[in-house]
């Protein structure tokens, strides 16, 4: 019915991916918006837009773990990393110090979120007997390890301070690099790239989504709410807390792939403990446990460097006497957001629109 | 036999500088059951406090000393009370991110100051000072015993039987006893929590400030990166078990003499067997040791299990 | 509860609104000046005297600005503008000296410009991009700025500039490096792209051995390498151990992790427990200095030959605890180019420009100096042969001598032949520099005897 949009007349409405006219409005509107505006941004934007969805999947992939089904895991960097190593061997040029197989896309982007969730699933044995902050730790030192292997694994990774070139794009046999031709239009390799993480953006979204709704959905809330309880009722542990790890890789391994070939290489050293916090840092600022959440933290975080760097130069001579370097205003800042969070808003941004999106609902009764 | 003897005094004195932050770790745990990532930053702000008076002020290492010891306890407690008191009853991994938050905080700020050249903590005795060592047991080859590390032995065996007196007869020390295993019903006794948890945070401050100046003493000097040596006690918390002080103090022995042992030892095994187990292993050896233990003992060697009830 | 969340709520709906606003109005990065669509080959002659002078990206008619990053250029508001990039390190191993870097590079384009510039144009080094001496990073900086500039004033780091050498090739983008890897003399590996200046880390390393048994009293039988993995620690131990071997030398052990696993404690520990008669480090400045400190608390100070970029004139200070240590009279050290006192016109030019900017005398000033001689001579090459496109300096890189006044040996470019002469010094405190010079374009048996037409070392 016009004008009710919360009043659904069947399940299959109410359980719909965009279930209200407003969020399938908006949902289009956004998409337009982003397409139309890659051709006309500049490089530095689209990179920080292309970053921004691809840190969402990986940010999607955390929520699922540890906001979904309440496991911490400080892991996640390392299955980055995984998914990232995974497509550069196999689709990177190999040489006579590095491993690079040079194969279709087709084949590394699967794989490249496969391997990580049969990784993933390695620990969910762990998972299953260790709680809350015992959790935590135990991936932290799989954080350790994992920098352990990608420094000493010299044919696959370069070694630290070494690194090597990512994967190439060869989609069905076809090499994208230096981009294509769309009838007379050249379209740049960055700009295809852009195109790919937008379609599996909404892969990602609409899978999110789909398992929120769904039976395994529904178990992960049991699960975080009272593990013991949910073990009553009926729901297996195992079985669940394995799929979240393994999911949670699988999105944080697809992301790794493409995350670095726009820039063309990686170091291993990139894959450390801050890069995890960062992510959980991400989640939590956006909010945990909802769709949208970990979408606002990633486009928070994505376009705060370039936001600062602005700031830095409205301020122009001024910016000159601040005591610090811009990279660690951006981390204080980072820091002190983090904090502000946890304390006022644990719902993170997702909270802060919700609301705002109440207030405006309820004008001009709000109070 | 030297390099094992050596290599076990070596192991023996990190354990000892692992544990002053260990004990930090579980004092702020059993109160508050937050584990709290911000002591490495606590130990490096002692440290460079330390650093700031005594050598760019030239002011008398004690006295720099015992002041860097009261200004990092108050500002661990002024961190506690400003950060941590809202976020009582909050999920315990909420409350570790924060701290991990205030961490980045404290040290952006302090790397800032830091600057890129080492600073260097000054000698508190020039004759058996930082800089120097003695040689022992010349039969068996010669063990080289640097003063500096037999200082953090003798000083985290103090802090220990220390910590111990204060909890057994001291009023305070009770009374953090008492909150640590029931808060509510010591707040039902007449004891202030609040108060009890500064007191906590002040210890625990004090305790990463001696820390701190052992890691970053003598030739190991205070870098921006010094704060990762404090790191490695970590697994140290974890195998002990989280809320047992015999077990944080059992747990740092382990580590530093793993990390002593792998240091000295993984050259002459690689050549022996052949077997590369690559660099960086000395730093890694601690996790796995840590992940060994867990998968047999969930709560760590002393920790109690935790029992949950629906 | 509900009044703090609501200040909370308050506070950061303003700073929303305050970073979307100034956000929302970030300037664009200025337009990309289109590529200049000329059918080029990099065969043709390099030397031509043609009548127009062709340009291209990171080439302007407007004035260089002022100042950039503190320090004046210089500009002659009359001339154009010759763009140079900086990859440099702000916040990693070499941050310390990433300064003293850039002040000797910015004094040196100061001191150019303010003689009339070269061709008409003044030269300016645009902001420096933080590198980290991360590999990935150093990517992310040259991308920021590729489209900008016309050649590349430095790119600090062996491993980190290979990283980025197939993106120098696309661009054209000939670069001057601030690492000494034998392997920018030759185009097999560097492609024609590096503007190389001083001398290789394995000459370096071949020379300090040559030169530790020509000079020092006691024999030297056993040694020891300690070095970061990569092209800068491979290179310097390949020249030390081909010395060695000349020597019949035995290399107890070598200690070659990356740069970010350095264990300090497993690096004094070798040295204590598997004493060497001299070891051979190549590291960066702060953790020589804690290798050295921790060997030294143990009592153990052996015979150190530093390869050049692990030291720093802060070492032998007042009042850093180390001194005594480093001036003990068993460390010495490479260094790329003769230290500030020498004597020469070059050198004589840096100071009188230099100081104007600061008292320091330190090696990094020298170097960063120094560097952009070589580059200057490829510019005014590529001016001279009329095609000041990026295209053009590369083929200009290809086949030229560079002169430096005298700071180090005319080198010809392009001849895929290392320089094989290094200066050996000694820490002093009481000199500027804080090095002692004790030998100047040393070529010790090994270098002299090595082919150094075969390629890189390592």
């Amino acid at each position: 019915m016009k004008g009710r949009p919360k009043l659904y007349t069947n399940y299959q409405k109410e359980t719909a991916i965009l279930n209200t006219t407003t969020q399938k409005v908006w949902a289009l509107l956004g998409l337009l918006l982003l397409i139309i505006s890659s051709f006309y941004l500049s490089q530095y934007w689209m990179f920080l837009v292309t970053t921004a969805l691809l840190i969402s999947i990986a940010a999607w992939g955390l929520n699922i773990v540890s906001g979904f089904a309440g496991q911490i895991s400080l892991a996640h960097g390392a299955f980055i990393g995984i998914g990232t190593y995974v497509s550069a061997v196999l689709g990177g040029v190999g040489s006579a110090y590095i491993r690079g197989y040079e194969l279709d896309m087709l084949i590394w982007l699967p794989l490249a979120g496969i391997v990580p969730a049969l990784v993933g699933l390695m620990v969910a044995p762990l998972a299953v007997r260790l709680k809350g902050l015992n959790l935590g730790l135990v991936t932290l030192g799989l954080v350790y390890i994992s920098s352990f292997i990608f420094s000493n694994w010299k044919s696959v990774t370069g070694g630290s301070g070494v690194g090597r070139k990512t994967a190439r794009l060869k989609i069905f046999g076809i090499d994208f690099n230096d981009g294509f031709y769309l009838g007379s239009y050249h379209i740049e390799k960055n700009q295809f790239i852009f195109f790919l993480s937008l379609l599996l953006f909404i892969l990602a979204g609409a899978g999110i989504k789909n398992l929120m709704r769904s039976k395994i959905g529904r178990a992960y809330a049991a699960i975080r709410d009272r593990d013991i309880a949910a073990e009553a009722i009926g729901i297996n542990l195992y079985r669940y807390k394995a799929s979240a790890f393994a999911l949670s890789s699988f999105y944080a391994g697809v992301s790794g792939a493409i995350i670095f070939l726009m820039s063309g290489g990686v170091d291993p050293s990139q894959f450390n403990l801050v890069y995890s916090v960062t992510f959980i840092a991400i989640v939590i600022i956006g909010g945990a446990g909802t769709v949208l959440g970990p979408l606002f933290g990633a486009v928070f975080f994505s376009l705060i460097p370039g936001v600062i760097k602005s700031l830095i130069h409205f301020f122009g001579a001024y910016g000159q006497l601040l005591p610090l370097h811009p990279t660690q205003i951006e981390r204080l800042i980072f820091a002190l957001l983090l904090i502000g969070f946890l304390i006022f808003e644990p719902r993170g941004l997702w909270g802060v629109w919700f609301r705002l999106r109440n207030y405006f609902k309820a004008w001009p009764f709000s109070y | 036999m030297t390099i094992f003897l050596q290599a076990s005094f070596e192991g023996l004195a990190l354990g000892a500088v692992y544990s002053l932050v260990a004990i930090g770790f579980v004092l702020i745990y059993k109160a508050m059951d937050v584990l709290s990532f911000a002591q490495p930053a606590l130990a490096v702000v002692g440290a460079g406090i330390i650093s700031a008076l005594a050598v760019d002020r030239g002011i008398n290492f004690w006295i720099a000393f015992i002041i860097a010891l009261i200004a990092t306890g108050l500002l661990s407690a002024i961190l506690e009370r400003t950060f941590l008191r809202p976020m009582v009853g909050e999920p315990v991994f909420a409350v570790a991110i924060l701290t991990i938050g205030l961490d980045i905080i404290l040290r952006t700020v302090l790397d800032d100051w830091i600057g890129l050249n080492p600073r260097s903590m000054g000698d508190p005795i020039t004759t058996w000072g930082e800089f120097g060592s003695l040689t022992v047991l010349n039969n068996y080859g010669g063990v080289i015993m640097k003063f500096q590390e037999m200082g953090a032995l003798i000083t985290a065996l103090v802090s220990v039987l220390f910590l111990r007196y204060f909890f057994k007869i001291s009023k305070y020390g009770i009374a953090m006893r008492a909150t640590s295993f029931d808060q509510e019903a010591s707040l039902a006794q007449g004891i202030n929590v609040g108060r009890i948890f500064g007191l906590v945070w002040f210890i625990a401050g004090i305790l990463a400030t001696f820390a701190g100046f052992f890691i970053t003493g003598g030739f190991n000097l205070l870098t921006q990166a010094s704060f990762i040596s404090a790191l490695r006690a970590l697994p140290a918390v974890v195998i002990g078990g989280l809320d047992s002080i015999p077990g944080a103090i059992v747990g740092s022995l382990i580590i530093g003499l793993t990390q002593g042992y792998v240091g000295y030892y993984q050259f002459p095994f690689e050549s022996a067997t052949g077997i590369i187990l690559g660099s960086g292993f000395s730093l890694l050896a601690p996790y796995l040791i840590m992940f060994v233990i867990l998968i047999i003992k969930p709560d760590g060697l002393f920790g109690t299990e935790e029992v949950e009830r629906v | 509860m509900r009044s703090k969340r609501e200040r909370g709520v308050i506070i950061f709906s303003i700073l929303l609104l305050v970073l979307a606003a100034c956000g929302g109005g970030a300037t664009e990065e200025t337009s990309e000046p289109v590529e200049e669509v000329v059918a080029e080959t990099l065969d043709s002659p390099a030397v031509t005297t043609a009548s127009t002078l062709k340009t291209g990206v990171g080439v302007t008619d407007e004035p260089c600005p002022e100042a950039v990053g503190g320090i004046p250029t210089g500009a002659n508001p009359a001339q154009g503008c010759i763009y140079l990039g900086l990859l440099n390190d702000y916040t990693g191993p070499y941050a310390a000296v990433s300064v003293g870097l850039e002040t000797g590079q910015r004094a040196f384009w100061l001191a150019v410009n303010s003689t009339g510039g070269i061709g008409g144009y003044s030269v300016a080094i645009t902001e420096g991009q933080d590198t980290g001496y991360n590999p990935q990073k150093h990517l992310e900086g040259y991308n920021a700025i590729r489209n900008d500039v016309a050649a590349l004033a430095m790119s600090l780091g062996t491993p980190q500039t290979v990283f980025i050498l197939d993106e120098l090739d696309a661009d054209n983008m000939v670069s001057a490096p601030m690492s000494w890897y034998s392997g920018w003399s030759y185009k097999s590996v560097d492609r024609g792209l590096v503007v190389e200046f001083g001398s290789a880390y394995c000459a370096d390393g071949m020379n300090a051995v040559d030169w530790a048994v020509d000079n020092y009293p006691a024999p030297i039988k056993k040694i020891g390498i300690i070095a970061y993995q990569g092209d800068y620690g491979g290179d310097w131990a390949a020249g030390v151990k081909k010395a060695a071997a000349t020597h019949g030398m035995e290399v107890a052990w070598e200690y070659i992790p990356p740069v970010t696993e350095f264990d300090i404690t497993q690096a004094a520990g070798l040295l204590v427990t598997q004493p060497v008669d001299a070891y051979f480090p190549a590291l960066s400045p702060s953790l020589m200095a804690q290798v050295i400190g921790g060997a030294a608390q143990a009592g153990v100070i052996p015979l150190a030959m530093l390869a050049a970029p692990s030291y720093n004139d802060a070492f032998v200070q007042e009042g850093f605890p180390l001194k005594a240590v480093f001036e003990s009279g068993a460390v010495y050290t490479m260094a790329f180019v003769d230290p500030f006192e020498a004597d020469t016109a070059g050198h004589a030019a840096m100071r009188a420009t230099l100081g104007n900017f600061t008292d320091s005398a330190s090696t990094f000033l020298v170097a960063g100096w120094a560097s952009q001689y070589h580059l200057k001579g490829v510019l005014e090459a590529a001016i001279k042969g009329g095609d000041l496109t990026r295209a053009g300096i590369r083929r200009a890189a290809a086949n030229v001598n560079v002169e430096s006044e005298g700071m180090m040996p005319t080198r010809e470019l392009g001849q895929n032949r290392a320089d094989a002469d290094s200066s050996i010094g000694q820490p002093d405190g009481s000199i500027p520099s804080g090095s002692r010079s004790l030998a100047s374009r040393y070529v010790g048996k090994t270098a002299a005897a090595y082919d150094w037409n075969a390629g890189p070392c390592s």
